[in-house]
């Protein structure tokens, strides 16, 4: 058995589920000691499932800022006597993870999508190839939302973080929310497209965008209904428009012409829905679904 | 009578030399400007072949073959201008007061002579009038709009025509009439005239006299001024036509021998790449603007202008002569106007050209739009990096995995699976799939049928595989000279290294770089479009096909049937009774897709390919029949806008293979 | 304003994934410029045309050459230089060593700026540029959307969860580029002809020993034969197997 340290992060007056998901999977693998650092966190932060939990609550923290948090991460590490270190892999564990290895000059695994003492997998080539690994020494992880269940919050010893603060000129001035639903096409791990089988504009709003923010995927669609106005043109997705590359791109209502193919061909999993079983989407497409996609559609969105 | 007296006290021929010296002299003075401009352009030796030269000369120039295509406006201008010819020395006898026709009648020619300016002048005149009959009374959609000038010019010349006939009709008259009826029609002036008093009569016939005069003379001042510089302008563009086959494109650089200069060796230092300015055309691309004679034909046939974008193909040919002209004494200085070549013609006109020739073809004068287009293109993406950003995945999508998609390199050969065929060995043909035939599922299909008909016929060939490359014609055509260049050395390089002879190839583009433009990078072979090897196997019964149940229309590929010259053999290949669309072989209307358009955005409302699919489906058929995967995705795509999916668009060689008699 | 820019060679996105043995071939492996890192010398780039200064690419690699053409395009777009460190054995999943080796790299160059892409679109550990700043004792901001430079601070806007963070620093920092923080320009052809002119130069550089971990076994998500339709008695039982599928065989949900 091996000591973990779990870094968890804190949402308003909520650790982040990830964190909890971090928390379970770290429970399986050792004593686990967990970590929050912010500013005025002390009760959320003793949410975090973990056995012992060290608070970092200082109001030179209240954002997130990778010379401070690297530095304690790395300093508690080093006086619990760590082996492992588990981050989400969220905008800050994803940052904060390869700092603190290197500050701790030990291995680094990101974005794993399965982590236990076993070992650790991780995709490579955007989900195409899956890597395993089986780290003997310490190591810094992080690992992807959803990949496991979250562990139940229940307060364990908490101890204020006693060591210094480094300094940074790292300084926030702003934090401006975005809301979620926004997420950019070319970036985002998931996309939902409709294309001319949704036969109106009206259906796309209120279908495939509810679809997609449900999802937390970002909304693209097929020239045909650009060129028709239903959307604008930054949500289209082929050769004349973005090109992109998710896990997983979920096509519906679209025939799948070769210049649609040319803008997201490079997704890990394509899964369509069209009621024509000969549509081109299908010949690259790993799931297919042929069927009235207005009957379909409403199902989908009720398990998400 | 004759007009040939003092007036004023002083004598006739004083007045009419100084007329003709400020006529003449503003005429060759203007025209001078003109030939110095034309010449600031670059070198194009096109000083040989001449009794090919010749030869078209007299038939284009002289018989007007190409302007006699549009019936009405073409006939009238012949009558015009062969009347000219005819009535031209006409006025030396004016101008020396009689002296020429004296002279003639020395030499027993006076009276054939009279004939035929007389023949001339009614020419002339029968031109003029139906010409005027269509500018005002039928009106053609394309004259709407346009300045009076035309219509001015016309009865100037019709003026110059009747005045003629009067003054010839007053040498008749006088103190005794004697009719000269080898002037038939002065003559029935004459007889109209005879009752008018003689002062009267000697008034018309001096006003006649100088009116004709004045016309002639301002005519001759206006000539290189208006669209009539196409009188003088069309000489060299008629005697210096390309030669090159129809849509070659030319070498960045080529050496002594006329073969390119390899990539590797191209001298950047003092190349220009592409046009940007007046001097960066060739000489003869700048003669067209003083040719063009502004009949609109180009704009009539032109797929960009008939979408609704913002190329006018006769504009670009109206923007070189405008800009020589308002430039021309900086020009001629050395300086370089803060107006660019492409600022002239707008980068939406230089990116909305489809290349597919049609303007080329229709001109009766011999200008060449399309490379004006394409060499601006090159100045674009290779100099300016200024481009339609469509096209900087299509550039890279084409130099990492050498096809405009960027799909995987190494799955170009997937669609051949299970057909076992001859893969990267050598045969008698090689079957150069291209990248739609190689990775569009649509497209796949039609490779497909080929190589299926191909070992049914029993036919030794193969394809590349991996080793196959895009043929370039997107990059080509797109203003990116150097990639394409890059890969047609390396395809040359792949293909002999086969030891190719001969190309089968289902894509019109690959049919046409292939074939016409790989030679001057070290390719030469017989490069086939399918459909004439499957027409070939079909006549001489190697492959039984029989007749089709569905109503076809064939589109013909521009690269294939005007730039390409082959017509037949698709409607062969395909056999029975086509219905034929109501544009179609050489006429036939693009679909939108070539000169890389299909790589670019096209706006909604301005869609090429729609236009087309409705004319297919206005033939009634059920069918769409092509030869060119982009037309497949064009008319397919344009088909399923028009809400008639129900129509099939079918590659030549999938309608044979369906109705192939086991 | 001097600014090294980091730059991984990486497999092209459609190039032949194999695995043998459960280790990754790169014997088909055509190599180009991480996408993510060409913002990034595109950002150099303007800060060098508004600020002054040199910007110095340099990327590590195997001693393998074909990738000189592509790099060179980087200098076409307005780099001054490159140095390409030679390793023998590079190996892209091995950030710790990586990182070490660029950062003693970028010690000799006095940078006041350190950028390259978020991560590489091989091994996606979005790790090399953040553990590059710690070894050299720089604060790093990562994922950054748009970046802005006055008078010797440096403001970046990040992506976070459902949202943007502003942050500002003082020189000298790292910076990671997001996707579409700018737009990379494309080298004219002249430019491309006239970086043959710009120092391109190969240094070697020794294998070092890390505490990175390797991989034990690589393999590929199981190959399907086609597209599986979903076959089911009702649309319900369609969606459920469909979702069911998308979880467990393909893991993307």
């Amino acid at each position: 058995m091996s000591n973990v340290l779990i870094i968890g992060e804190i949402d308003g007056t909520e650790i982040k589920n990830i964190s909890q998901q971090v928390a379970a999977v770290a429970a399986g693998m050792g004593e686990v000691t967990g970590l929050v650092m912010g500013s005025g966190i002390s009760e959320a932060g003793m949410k975090l499932a973990a056995g012992k939990i060290i608070m970092a609550d200082d109001s030179s923290l209240e954002n997130y800022d990778p010379v401070k948090y690297a530095s304690i991460a790395s300093h508690v590490a080093k006086e619990n006597d760590i082996q492992t270190i588990l981050l989400g892999a969220t905008s800050m564990g994803k940052d904060l993870g390869p700092r603190v290895a290197a500050e701790l000059n030990c291995g680094y695994l990101g974005d794993c999508l399965e982590a236990s003492s076993e070992g650790f997998v991780r995709p490579n080539f955007a989900g195409k190839v899956l890597a395993k690994s089986k780290p003997s020494g310490t190591v810094v992880a992080t690992i992807r939302n959803n990949a496991y269940p979250a562990g139940e919050a229940w307060s364990g010893s908490v101890e204020n973080y006693s060591g210094s603060i480094t300094d940074s000129t790292l300084n926030t001035t702003d934090v401006e929310n975005v809301g979620s639903g926004t997420v950019e096409l070319t970036e985002a791990a998931i996309v939902v497209s409709g294309g001319r089988g949704l036969e109106n504009a009206e259906n796309y709003d209120s279908m495939i965008r509810p679809l997609a923010e449900s999802m937390g995927a970002a909304a693209g669609a097929s020239r045909a209904i650009v060129d028709a106005g239903w959307v604008s043109h930054s949500h289209q997705v082929g050769q004349t428009g973005k090109t992109v590359a998710p896990e997983l791109y979920l096509a519906i209502g679209i025939s799948g012409a070769i210049q649609h193919l040319g803008g997201m061909s490079g997704s890990k999993c394509i899964a369509a829905i069209n009621k024509d079983p000969d549509a081109p989407i299908f010949k690259v497409a790993d799931y297919g679904i042929v069927g009235d996609l207005f009957e379909i559609l409403p199902i989908l969105k009720s398990k998400f | 009578m004759t007009p040939f007296h003092d007036y004023f006290g002083i004598s006739w021929y004083i007045y009419l030399l100084i007329w003709s010296f400020i006529a003449i002299g503003a005429h060759v003075y203007q025209v001078g400007f003109i030939i110095k401009l034309i010449r600031l352009g670059k070198d194009d030796d096109r000083f040989n072949s001449w009794k090919q030269r010749m030869k078209e000369f007299l038939t284009d120039w002289l018989g007007q073959r190409k302007v006699v295509e549009d019936k009405v406006a073409g006939y009238a201008h012949a009558l015009i201008f062969w009347g000219f010819l005819m009535l031209v020395s006409d006025v030396i006898d004016l101008g020396t007061g009689g002296l020429f026709a004296e002279f003639l009648g020395m030499i027993y020619l006076e009276n054939i002579w009279n004939f035929i300016v007389d023949l001339g002048y009614l020419m002339a005149g029968i031109g003029i009038l139906a010409a005027l009959y269509r500018r005002i009374i039928i009106r053609p959609e394309k004259l709407k709009g346009t300045s009076m000038e035309g219509v001015l010019i016309l009865f100037a010349i019709l003026g110059i025509v009747i005045t003629a006939f009067i003054v010839e009709a007053g040498y008749m008259l006088g103190d005794e009439s004697h009719y000269n009826y080898w002037e038939p029609i002065g003559v029935l002036f004459a007889m109209q005239m005879q009752n008018i008093d003689v002062n009267t009569l000697q008034t018309i016939v001096d006003v006649s006299y100088w009116l004709h005069m004045i016309l002639i003379g301002g005519f001759l001042i206006e000539i290189p001024q208006t669209k009539h510089s196409h009188l003088i302008g069309t000489i060299p563009n008629v005697m210096f036509q390309d030669h090159e086959k129809m849509g070659t494109m030319l070498p960045l650089q080529v050496d002594d021998d006329d073969v390119a200069v390899k990539t590797d060796d191209l001298d950047f230092e003092n190349l220009t790449l592409g046009v940007n300015k007046f001097e960066d055309f060739t000489w003869r691309q700048l003669s067209d603007g003083w040719a063009c004679t502004a009949c609109a034909r180009c704009q009539d046939v032109c797929p960009a202008y008939n979408s609704g974008k913002e190329l006018n193909p006769m504009q670009i040919i109206m923007d070189v002569k405008n800009y020589g002209k308002e430039h021309g004494n900086l020009l001629l200085a050395g300086e370089a106007p803060e107006e660019t070549i492409v600022d002239r013609f707008s980068p939406e006109a230089i990116w909305a050209c489809t290349t597919c020739y049609a303007c080329v073809n229709a001109c009766p004068v011999h200008i060449e739009h399309v490379p004006k287009l394409t060499d601006t293109r090159r100045h674009l993406v290779m100099e300016a990096s200024e481009f339609p950003e469509e096209l900087q995945n299509l550039f890279n999508n084409l130099e990492r995995n050498s096809n405009p998609w960027g799909l995987g390199a190494h799955t170009r050969a997937d669609w051949a699976e299970g057909l076992d065929l001859k893969i990267g060995e050598p045969a008698e043909y090689l079957f150069y799939v291209g990248c739609a035939g190689s990775f569009d599922e649509r497209n796949k299909n039609v490779s497909r049928a080929t190589a299926k008909l191909l070992k049914e016929a029993g036919v030794d060939f193969a394809i590349m595989g991996e080793m196959e490359m895009c043929n370039g014609d997107p990059a080509r055509r797109a203003g990116n000279e150097f990639l394409f260049q890059m890969m047609a050395e390396m395809n040359v390089e792949n293909m002999n290294s086969l030891g190719t002879l001969k190309v089968i190839t289902a894509c019109p583009h690959c049919f046409h770089t292939i074939g016409k433009e790989y030679e001057k990078y070290g390719g030469k072979y017989e490069v086939y479009h399918h459909s004439q090897v499957l027409n070939e196997l079909k006549q001489k019964e190697k492959l039984k096909i029989k007749d089709y149940g569905d109503k076809v229309t064939f589109h013909d590929p521009c690269y294939l049937g005007r730039i390409g010259g082959e017509t037949e053999a698709p409607r062969e290949a395909i056999g029975g009774d086509l219905i034929e669309m109501e544009r179609s072989r050489e006429k036939s209307f693009c679909c939108g897709g070539g000169g890389a358009r299909i790589w670019m955005e096209e706006e909604a409302d301005k869609r090429v390919n729609e236009i087309r699919a409705k004319e297919a489906v206005n033939t009634g058929a059920d069918c769409v029949a092509v030869g060119c995967p982009f037309c497949m995705t064009m008319m397919s795509d344009g088909l399923k806008t028009l809400g008639e999916e129900q129509r099939t668009v079918k590659d030549i060689s999938e309608i044979m293979l369906e109705n192939l008699e086991a | 304003m001097n600014i090294a820019v980091l730059i991984k060679m990486v497999p092209d996105t459609e190039s032949k994934l194999e695995v043998n043995a459960g280790e990754l071939s790169d014997q088909n492996f055509k190599y180009m410029v991480n996408p993510y890192d060409e913002f990034a010398v595109e950002q150099a780039v303007q800060f060098k045309e508004a600020e002054g200064g040199k910007v110095t690419l340099l990327s590590l690699f195997s001693e393998d050459n074909s990738i000189d053409t592509d790099l060179r395009k980087m200098l076409a777009i307005g780099a001054d230089e490159i140095i390409v460190l030679r390793q023998n054995g590079y190996k892209g999943d091995k950030p710790l060593a990586n990182a070490k080796i660029l950062s003693d790299a970028i010690k000799e160059l006095n940078v006041d700026l350190v950028l390259c892409g978020i991560q590489g679109i091989d091994y996606y550990q979005a790790a090399t540029g953040t553990m590059v700043a710690q070894m050299l004792n720089m604060p790093n901001i990562s994922g950054v959307t748009s970046l802005e430079y006055n008078a010797g601070i440096l403001k970046a806007k990040r992506q976070i969860e459902g949202g943007l963070q502003t942050v500002e620093t003082a020189t000298p920092a790292v910076v990671t580029c997001q996707k579409d923080m700018n737009k990379v320009r494309f080298p004219a052809l002249k430019d491309i002809m006239m970086s043959k002119r710009k120092p391109f130069e190969n240094k070697n550089v020794e294998n070092i020993d890390s505490n990175d971990i390797s991989t034990s076994e690589s393999s590929l998500p199981p190959a399907r034969d086609g597209g599986e339709i979903i076959e089911g008695e009702t649309t319900e039982e369609k969606v459920d197997k469909l979702i069911e599928k998308l979880k467990m065989e393909a893991k993307v949900i």
